[in-house]
């Protein structure tokens, strides 16, 4: 039977039962033992004083030898229903009288619990006369009475014990219901609560220890309903922040087992709610760069157990269907009160969104690149374009320009004429005249020159490099603009190495670069205000190989912003209308045809300092192949 | 204590139980009168019994009754008032019976005899002999003229003395 099975109520009963039911024994056990004994001595005490009594009363018998009398005091014993046997004997153990016939049974105790009614009791008492035994008494009494006494008081004894133990039995059934009923009715209750009723209370009637258990109880039904309320409400709390969560969240248990996940984790990864409770997490997630030798899970649980977070490692969460989704995966070990790893805490963030969008913006990016290429290409080829534009604008205007020499050189061949005509007239006339004539002629050849400079600039024609003194170009550049940098009261200081070797260049066209660098350096010193000492230096050298231009005005110069745009088409720093923005574009075009270089620096007078150097003639390239070149 | 007079033993053995009779009376017997065992001894005085005398003398060598002790002796018939317990031996005549008791009780003194009128003559004890057997018998009358009580133990024993009035 299994004691942890029966009930409180019955346990109770049957122990305080038991209890009663084995004290009312032993009492009624121990009172018969002790009555018993307490019979017996009661006996024996009664004998030793009839003993006594008769050995006192006999002392005289003895003395004077009076058997008659000694037999008439033993005849008394007759009244004892007990008194078996008597005897007085002299000192010398002769006997002076009997009463009764001597048993010779033992005398000795039985062991039972009633004596038998045969059992002896002797009992002998000394016969004293001044202090001097002159004799003895002896008695034998059986039991019979005691026997008998003994048997009645045990039935009594048991009648009561019985109806005591009934008693106690009924008494204990009683107190058992008592005392346990408000116990019952609170097993009732919390049988209640355990299903969840937490309004129920145990009703409370007494002021005594069950009282107060039960208060107790109330009240600590009260305090759980209240912190049952607090986990309902911090669950749900905690249930929401998890649902909204936008990140997959796993919580692990120490081996990685997936203890709990969020719906975000089970959107991602495509399982059901539940579905993924208690699987190892490394079915569904795998590490990104760990080397193949590594247990992942040895490497996570380390990494945990060596920094107590994992941040922003790289994991493939893989979904249900087996599609591998890049992670940053954050987690954190959670520790109990002793520091044990009790799990792990983690969020993965997808950075499919992110991939895609660095993919997106790589693509926007190369995207750019190539825009950016078309729009320097489309930049390119509108400086083409406007220079094709430009150059048609130019072949017009040589062609205009060849038109107007054409049709000025007739007038000014004929004022020629006729000023030499007229100057032979005044060698043979008046003389008065004569200085003038001679100015006219003078300026009537200046005039042809100039008309035959425009002539060779604005006819159409090729890249034709010849040998050319480096001189000329330029000097053919500066007579075209000396009346202009005269009226611009432009100094022009000429600096030239003696024996220059020649170049082997178009003429023409470097002209037209000389044209541009004086034409920018006369809008340069012009833009400086109140300036009196307007000076371009026309510097050529020759270093090594190199025959080295160098036209350096004092101006203000190329702020260094824009040094390096310069040789762009279309940039211009000038007013609007004043410059193409090509001149130095072509420039570099036409200097980059003769194999030679043109830079910018600024000059030792702040001013700008052009430097063009081409090759000696007979040192560029034997590759280059000349190309065409409308002017 | 005392063996029974037997008939080998002969007189002697009579005269021995006689002697320790006389002895054990002291234990049975109270005088009124205190002033009779003042001087702290018993006196027994014996007339014409010598051997009961010489019995009674060893018998009492050394003996104590009550604090007392027992002095053996022989008196003048005028002296008795001297002793406490006064033995008069033999079957003595009257006249003899009375010339030592004087007619009747004599004050504090325990009177003793054989002889057959003894009580009737004023004494207490008188022994006599049945069936072998020293009996003795005591006259209560006399006991309390004399002023001595005896025990009732005493009385008992003593064969139909009780009312054995003169």
């Amino acid at each position: 039977m299994n004691l942890q099975r029966i009930s409180l109520r019955r346990k109770v009963f049957w122990t305080s039962a038991g209890i009663s039911l084995l004290l009312v024994l032993a009492i009624s056990a121990a009172s018969f033992v002790h009555d018993a004994e307490s019979y017996h001595r009661s006996l024996k005490q009664e004998l030793t004083l009839v003993a006594e009594l008769l050995g006192q009363t006999s002392t005289a018998a003895v003395t004077f030898n009076d058997d008659a009398t000694a037999r008439e005091l033993l005849g008394y014993l007759r009244v004892h229903e007990s008194i078996r046997y008597a005897e007085i004997r002299d000192r010398s153990g002769h006997v002076l009288a009997t009463f009764g016939a001597r048993t010779l049974a033992n005398p000795e105790r039985s062991a039972g619990w009633i004596p038998s009614p045969d059992e002896l009791i002797e009992v002998t008492h000394p016969i004293v006369l001044e202090g001097k035994v002159i004799g003895e008494l002896m008695l034998q009494a059986d039991l019979q009475r005691l026997h008998h006494q003994l048997r009645e008081y045990l039935t009594a004894l048991i009648l009561l014990g019985g109806l005591g133990g009934l008693l106690a039995v009924l008494l204990s059934g009683w107190s058992t219901a008592a005392v346990l009923r408000p116990i019952a009715e609170m097993v009732a209750v919390t049988q209640e609560i355990a299903q969840g009723d937490l309004d129920r209370r145990v009703q409370v009637l007494t002021r005594d220890e069950i009282g107060t258990l039960g208060n107790s109880f109330n009240e600590m039904v009260e305090k759980m309903q209240a912190s049952t309320q607090e986990i309902i409400t911090t669950r749900d709390y905690v249930d929401k922040v998890l649902t909204s969560m936008g990140d997959p969240l796993f919580v692990l248990t120490p081996r990685l087992e997936i203890r709990r996940t969020n719906p975000a984790a089970m959107r991602l990864l495509g399982w059901a709610e539940g579905e993924l409770t208690g699987r190892d997490f490394l079915e569904v997630a795998s590490l990104g760069l760990v080397e193949p030798s590594l247990d992942p899970r040895k490497s996570l649980l380390d990494r945990l157990e060596r920094e107590g977070s994992i941040n922003d490692l790289e994991l493939f969460l893989v979904t249900r269907e087996g599609e591998r989704i890049p992670t940053s995966f954050n987690g954190a070990a959670m520790r109990d009160a002793s520091g044990r790893l009790e799990g792990v805490v983690g969020v993965a963030r997808s950075m499919r969104e992110i991939r895609r969008l660095i993919a997106e913006a790589a693509a926007a990016q190369a995207h750019r690149e190539k825009a950016s290429e078309l729009q320097r290409t489309y930049d390119e080829l509108r400086a083409t374009h406007a220079q094709l534009i430009h150059a048609e604008k130019l072949a017009g205007l040589g062609q205009l320009g060849a038109g107007i020499a054409h049709e000025l050189n007739q007038p000014t061949t004929a004022i020629q004429t006729l000023a030499q005509v007229m100057l032979a007239d005044s060698r043979s006339g008046t003389g008065d005249h004569k200085v003038e004539i001679e100015r006219i002629i003078a300026a009537t050849h200046r005039m042809s020159r100039i008309i035959d400079n425009i002539r060779v600039f604005s006819r159409e024609s090729h890249f034709d490099p010849h040998p050319v003194s480096p001189e000329t170009p330029l000097e053919n550049a500066l007579m075209l603009l000396s009346e202009q940098l005269r009226l611009h009261e432009i100094e022009i200081v000429r600096r030239y190495a003696p024996g220059l070797p020649k170049i082997h260049a178009d003429e023409i066209l470097l002209q037209q670069v000389f044209l541009n660098l004086f034409s920018n350096a006369r809008d340069a010193l012009d833009a400086v205000v109140g300036r009196s000492d307007k000076i371009i230096v026309l510097a050529i050298a020759l270093e090594g190989e190199t025959v080295v231009y160098r036209l350096e005005d004092n101006g203000p110069g190329v702020p260094p912003e824009f040094r390096a745009r310069i040789f762009d088409p279309f940039f211009t720093t000038k007013p609007p209308g004043k410059g193409t923005g090509l001149g130095l574009s072509l420039s570099y075009g036409i200097v980059k045809e003769h194999e030679g270089e043109i830079g910018y620096h600024p000059g030792a007078e702040g001013g700008a300092c052009f430097e063009i150097r081409l090759p000696v003639a007979g040192r560029q390239s034997l590759s280059h192949v000349p190309q065409e070149r409308s002017r | 204590m005392i063996t029974a007079g037997r008939a080998d033993d002969g007189s002697r053995l009579e005269d021995r139980v006689r002697a320790a009779f006389l002895f054990n009376f002291t234990h049975f017997v109270v005088w009124q009168d205190p002033a009779r065992v003042e001087p702290g001894s018993i006196v027994v005085a014996v007339e014409g019994g010598g051997a009961v005398e010489a019995v009674l003398r060893q018998m009492t060598d050394g003996e104590r009754v009550g604090g007392a002790s027992v002095r053996v002796t022989r008196l003048d018939p005028g002296a008795l008032d001297r002793c406490h317990i006064f033995y008069l031996a033999g079957e003595r005549d009257r006249e003899t019976v009375a010339r030592w008791l004087g007619g009747e009780p004599r004050s504090g003194v325990l009177t003793v005899g054989d002889a057959p009128e003894f009580l009737k003559l004023g004494g207490i004890i008188r022994f006599y002999v049945s069936g072998g057997r020293i009996r003795f018998e005591v006259s209560l009358e006399n006991a309390r003229r004399a002023g001595i009580k005896l025990s009732s133990k005493l009385i008992q024993v003593s064969q139909a003395g009780g009312g054995s009035d003169p």
